[in-house]
């Protein structure tokens, strides 16, 4: 966790605004920072699509949950249970072991999957292989790609199709689902996500980056401030320059 | 500690880099390579060596008759299914025996499987037979021959016999049938060889260009398919040598 109350002084250290009121924390820090908080998701949004970053770049963000799949091997994460936004997933892990051992119960609904808010991923022999939509259907019987229905034995292995909105009037799963193959209906599944990071609204907040990032946190903040500058400043080139190469350092 | 599948499909994906969930290549295809290769090893291995190493013994594989024929099954032939597939060697030479226990007391009291043994012969080479005393096929002298995985018997039609025991060397179990957890029927020492050739057929299929997977990207820069140098393990010709 960064808390903002360092990333503000650092900014003020810069600007050389200690103790004026040339910056404020709500005109000022506060939207930079946020600006900052959302530039970087978006930064690691491309990252992610070429290959996934180490999960200690963002291990405050890395949560590990239980879901018991639909009828239909769907997941809808419902993030009004969940208590945040996700960002990305990680991994689908079918088949966990879960603390404490629990058996998956009958489903309500068949098309309602179902949040395990008492149940904690202990491990799993499978990780799930994310496949596109053009892919998932042409590899339903292919033994040789992941997530095929024809291999069943000790060289199973699972695969999940991304967000889908499957609703119609007679089904209604409450949002866009993940879909997992080999079926894994009514059974528990273990979902590592990254959470969407919450925003700043007080500067005694927490931002939840690790402090790893602070440098790139606090560039990028104090780049967002260079705006208002105007051009011909410096503080803007710099701030550019020493983001752009903390960014390739980073991604 | 023996080798078992796993150890050597771990050890080819850890190779190879294969060990994330996206993965182009799971481990049901380098297993699937490793039976590939392992099978065509081994029966080179099995070939060459007199060694029950790799021999597999049946007992009570039942004899079957049919009432109407169809494609490889003519009715009331006696004859029954190979229980797993052997290796197509000369003269069915991946039929180690077949033998039946007839009810006799021979001196010495040898195994019942020694008792009588099929000889090997062909649905065109069996008419021959016939003609000879001394090789006409008979309940004491029977003989087998193969159409497909059915092995005709010859010489027990006036007989009632319910089971045959036979010796196979058979073939690696196929990937829907394989555990990962068994114990690797295959010579040791020809490990390290699988293991090259295995390596290079992944390799190969991870070459191939991005062009050819189906991301939804479009790229301007061509990439061919690479292709390995081939050079030759023979001494070069006379012409060869002149013309360097």
């Amino acid at each position: 966790m960064i808390s903002a109350q360092s990333v503000v002084d650092r900014m003020k250290s810069v600007l050389d605004a200690e103790g004026s009121d040339r910056y404020l924390f709500e005109q000022d820090f506060k939207p930079a920072i946020n600006s900052a908080i959302d530039w970087l998701v978006a930064v690691f949004n491309a990252a992610f699509s070429d290959k996934k970053l180490s999960e200690e770049d963002l291990r405050e963000l890395v949560k590990t949950t239980i879901w018991q799949a639909n009828s239909f091997s769907r997941i809808q994460f419902n993030e009004t249970a969940l208590g945040y936004k996700i960002w990305s997933i990680l991994a689908v892990s079918p088949e966990p072991t879960v603390f404490p051992l629990a058996t998956p119960p009958q489903l309500v609904s068949p098309e309602k999957s179902v949040f395990r808010n008492d149940l904690s991923f202990i491990d799993s022999y499978f990780s799930a292989k994310r496949l596109t939509i053009e892919e998932w259907n042409e590899n339903r019987q292919n033994v040789f790609s992941s997530g095929n229905e024809s291999l069943l034995n000790g060289l199973k292995t699972y695969s999940y199709l991304g967000h889908g909105n499957y609703s119609s009037s007679s089904y209604n799963a409450g949002g866009e689902e993940i879909q997992i193959r080999p079926s894994v209906a009514g059974n528990f599944v273990g979902v590592t996500v990254l959470k969407n990071p919450s925003k700043i609204s007080l500067v005694t907040d927490n931002i939840e980056f690790p402090e790893t990032i602070m440098d790139l946190l606090f560039q990028k903040s104090l780049n967002f401030i260079a705006y208002k500058q105007g051009d011909q400043t410096n503080l803007y080139s710099v701030t550019a320059q020493d983001v752009s190469t903390l960014v390739k350092l980073m991604v | 500690m023996a080798t078992l599948l796993r150890h050597i499909v771990d050890d080819i994906a850890q190779d190879l880099k294969q060990i994330s969930d996206d993965k182009d290549v799971i481990k049901s295809q380098i297993a699937f390579w490793v039976i590939l290769i392992g099978n065509r090893l081994r029966s080179q291995h099995i070939g060459k060596r007199d060694s029950g190493a790799f021999l597999s013994t049946f007992d009570n594989i039942p004899i079957q008759t049919v009432n109407v024929s169809s494609e490889n099954e003519i009715k009331n032939r006696k004859f029954f299914i190979l229980p797993n597939s052997i290796y197509d060697y000369d003269l069915d030479g991946g039929i180690e025996y077949i033998s039946y226990s007839i009810d006799f007391e021979a001196p010495g009291c040898p195994p019942p499987f020694t008792n009588t043994q099929f000889s090997r012969t062909s649905p065109s080479k069996s008419r021959a037979l016939y003609f000879s005393k001394y090789e006409e096929p008979k309940p004491s002298n029977p003989y087998f021959y193969r159409v497909h995985d059915h092995i005709y018997l010859l010489g027990i039609e006036c007989v009632d016999i319910k089971s045959v025991e036979i010796g196979l060397y058979t073939t690696l179990d196929p990937i829907t049938r394989i555990d990962l957890d068994d114990e690797f029927d295959f010579p040791d020492e020809l490990l390290i060889t699988l293991k090259r050739q295995v390596l290079d057929l992944g390799r190969w299929a991870l070459m191939m260009p991005q062009e050819r997977v189906n991301d939804g990207s479009d790229s301007n820069t061509a990439q061919g398919i690479p292709t390995n140098k081939l050079v030759s393990v023979n001494e070069m010709s006379e012409d060869q040598i002149q013309n360097k």
